[in-house]
């Protein structure tokens, strides 16, 4: 009822930046309270949003054709999907700290050239595992990228098991959020598009 | 059709949940590796 009331009131490109903002309020409500995490949401928030290029490459006709308002030109993507991978990366990365009230502290075993080297493998597994899953497997864009992200995830866990207990705990926080937020971002992102690939 | 719509309905949330979750399955460990954090 209330989506039939948006759709009607609602311009058709707003609803993917609406159901981006709904995201953005988590987002938030952790950079607020938590100031000691406010730098590292910021730094990897800036550095995860540079994925919503992906959009062009991997989304856009294989996954769905979402209405930007902000789209970019020549590319099939807008300034929706980098905000939404900027709002994805700060509460992925601080998700688990924030409700278990961790505070985190400088005290790798790794100088920064080995972790230089561990995020760049990561990124490099991450990138097979898509197109491995994708072209070998024949699996759909969006699990093909979520096995990425698991593989990738499996790859840092090499370096540092002492992360595997909140890795697991984030990917159930995560659930949480989406299960919160997730019905009502779907509603005002996803009636308006078409979605052309299932599992 | 209706099945088929559940179906489809039920996979369209299966692998968004799935996208989601392991989103954060990933990036969680990545932020920690990649700038030297740690809670001990």
């Amino acid at each position: 009822m209330l989506l039939l009331l948006m759709n009607m009131v609602i311009p058709d490109q707003y609803f993917y930046l609406l159901g981006t903002l709904i995201l953005g309020i988590f987002w938030l409500v952790i950079f607020l309270i938590r100031r000691d995490l406010r730098k590292q949401m910021l730094k990897i928030s800036t550095i995860i949003s540079l994925f919503g290029l992906t959009e062009h490459f991997w989304y856009y006709g294989k996954y769905w054709t979402p209405v930007w308002l902000f789209k970019l030109p020549y590319l099939n993507a807008g300034l929706e999907d980098f905000l939404l991978c900027f709002f994805y990366g700060g509460i992925a990365a601080a998700l688990y700290e924030f409700v278990f009230k961790v505070h985190l502290r400088k005290n790798s075993k790794y100088k920064a050239a080995k972790r230089e080297k561990i995020v760049f493998l990561t990124l490099l597994v991450a990138l097979t595992t898509v197109y491995f899953c994708e072209y070998f497997l024949g699996i759909g864009i969006i699990f093909s990228t979520g096995w990425a992200t698991v593989a990738g995830g499996l790859v840092l866990l090499f370096f540092r098991k002492d992360l595997l207990r909140p890795s697991i705990i984030n990917f159930g926080l995560m659930l949480g959020v989406v299960c919160l937020s997730g019905k009502a971002q779907q509603d005002c992102s996803f009636p308006l598009c078409t979605r052309t690939s299932g599992i | 059709m209706s099945h088929l719509s559940g179906v489809f309905i039920g996979g369209v949330l299966l692998e968004e949940y799935f996208w989601h979750a392991s989103m954060a399955f990933g990036i969680g460990p990545l932020f920690e590796v990649a700038f030297g954090y740690s809670d001990r």
